[in-house]
């Protein structure tokens, strides 16, 4: 069964597979996202993100999650030698970047506490696959097509993957000529990349390391490639898409 | 016999040296070092676009000048060049690596010394970037016309602004925020400026560029496929365009 809400501005979508009905697990996720939004969410001035931005509450008084996730906020910043930082340009914090994947780790995490095994979770792009689909076979997940036109419903997809029990994610901006802001260079850039997928262990991981590497430009499937467990595939803007050295194996119906 | 017992112990002596500087190698294997290719802005980009800080105060100079003329700044996606920004390596990044002559890799680490290799069909330079500070590197700004570059984000400029220097709103993009100011001047754009917060991002990255691996590319070919999920960047949005459009508004 598969069931969708608007949550945090964007599509969340989950399918479970499992036999035994599930409606208690489906409101457990909604749930826990929204719960998720009200917490994280910098558009809302009542949330503890805001709080924080505004000086109201310091880091040390905020809440255990908000904890765990300016550290991991910390963590991916140093493993990324600066090119994920959740610090904006104004000086205000937007952990956004890492806040998806790490909820939908979460509430994976949820599912799997029920005993539930074979599912997604999506939240604005970003998936965890778990198990197998309704035909017993990999999740088959489509790379979208970042020059897509809005509202367009065929050819909406540029690639078909199999994948079980992985995550992935896709930063990108589907506008051409996209500049994005070099936090080491200090500079704005032209990005010359319209989408980068990344599949990691899952789909925390795959996000914090698209986020940081799409913030490289060009050179994000390099950083990709070198990180070892990680399968990237790098779509510039003028339709040449670059992959990692292990991505095909992903793009195979049957794996050995 | 002393001496083969002697080699023995030398040889896996200086094999348990190497075992570990291959572990230490994978430790450090997430320090990535990123280079940038610095394109080249076209002169209308350059014309449009001027960063605040203050390494880049040639660049502005350049700017300034090439702003004369420009009716409709346009933002062209850059052209790749040929030319090298950056003229020289800097070693300082290659310390950790000074000892690494073993002439093979480890499997999961792609390091080695080799020739800095284009590994783009299409001639693009890949350059490393310096440790520390930014250097001040002045892209050359050579106008060069966009050849099969897909249409610019245009800007359109209709003379109908007031004078003055007009900021944008903060606009969230996916990378962070944007946030831009305009000067009108003579009732046209003349200059865009993102607004830089100055802070202290000390972090360097240069991409270890030693024996990267060829890797696949392929045109993309657009589907109708059947899926269960489709992975894509829904969060879209071009902050610029946005903030720009902002700052604009209130120069009318």
């Amino acid at each position: 069964m598969k069931k969708k809400q608007d949550i945090m501005g964007m599509p969340i979508v989950v399918e479970i597979n499992d036999d035994e009905s599930n409606d208690e697990a489906f409101e457990e996720v909604f749930s826990y996202f929204r719960y998720i939004d009200e917490k994280f969410s910098t558009y809302k001035p009542t949330s503890e993100i805001s709080a924080i931005n505004n000086n109201a509450i310091g880091v040390s008084e905020c809440s255990d999650d908000m904890k765990e996730v300016l550290r991991l906020s910390d963590e991916t910043k140093n493993e990324t030698n600066g090119y994920f930082d959740i610090k904006k340009l104004d000086g205000t914090l937007d952990p956004s970047g890492l806040v998806k994947g790490w909820s939908i780790l979460k509430t994976a995490h949820l599912l799997k506490l029920r005993n539930i095994k074979n599912f997604y979770i999506e939240a604005g792009g970003d998936i965890e696959v778990s198990g197998l689909n309704s035909e017993h076979k990999p999740w088959r997940i489509g790379i979208e097509n970042p020059f897509k036109k809005p509202n367009e419903t065929a050819f909406t997809t540029v690639k078909t993957l199999y994948l079980s029990d992985v995550g992935i994610a896709t930063s990108g901006t589907y506008k051409r000529g996209a500049h994005i802001y070099d936090p080491v260079q200090k500079k704005i850039v032209e990005s010359g990349v319209a989408s980068l997928t990344v599949i990691g262990p899952n789909v925390y991981e795959a996000d914090r390391f698209a986020t940081a590497a799409f913030a490289m430009g060009k050179e994000g499937i390099y950083f990709i490639e070198r990180l070892h467990g990680f399968e990237g595939y790098q779509i510039e803007n003028d339709g040449t898409a670059t992959m990692t050295t292990g991505f095909s194996k992903y793009t195979k119906e049957s794996y050995a | 016999m002393n001496n083969k017992i002697f080699l023995s112990l030398f040889l896996i002596i200086v094999f348990a040296g190497y075992s570990t500087y291959y572990r230490v190698l994978a430790y450090n294997e997430n320090k990535q070092n990123a280079g940038h290719e610095q394109n080249d802005l076209d002169a209308e980009l350059a014309s449009t676009f001027s960063m605040l800080s203050p390494e880049t105060t040639e660049q502005k100079n350049a700017v300034a000048q090439s702003t004369s003329g420009a009716e409709h700044p346009t933002i062209s996606p850059a052209t790749p060049t040929q030319e090298k920004v950056r003229k020289h390596y800097d070693d300082d990044d290659e310390d950790e690596y000074e000892d690494d002559d073993f002439g093979e890799d480890d499997d999961d680490y792609t390091g080695s010394r080799a020739n800095s290799s284009s590994v783009n069909t299409s001639p693009v330079n890949t350059s490393k970037v310096a440790t520390g500070a930014p250097k001040s590197t002045t892209p050359t700004q050579t106008p060069t016309p966009s050849t099969t570059t897909p249409p610019p984000v245009v800007v359109k400029n209709s003379g109908a602004y007031k004078n003055g220097v007009y900021v944008g709103d903060i606009v969230d993009a996916y990378y962070g925020n944007v946030q831009v100011k305009v000067t009108i001047s003579g009732g046209k754009i003349t200059n865009v400026q993102f607004l830089d917060h100055p802070q202290d991002r000390n972090t360097s990255i240069s991409i270890n560029n030693r024996a990267m691996p060829i890797l696949t590319k392929e045109a993309i070919t657009a589907q109708s496929a059947p899926v269960d999920a489709v992975s894509g960047a829904t969060a879209t949005s071009d902050a610029f365009n946005q903030s720009l459009a902002s700052a604009l508004v209130k120069a009318k």
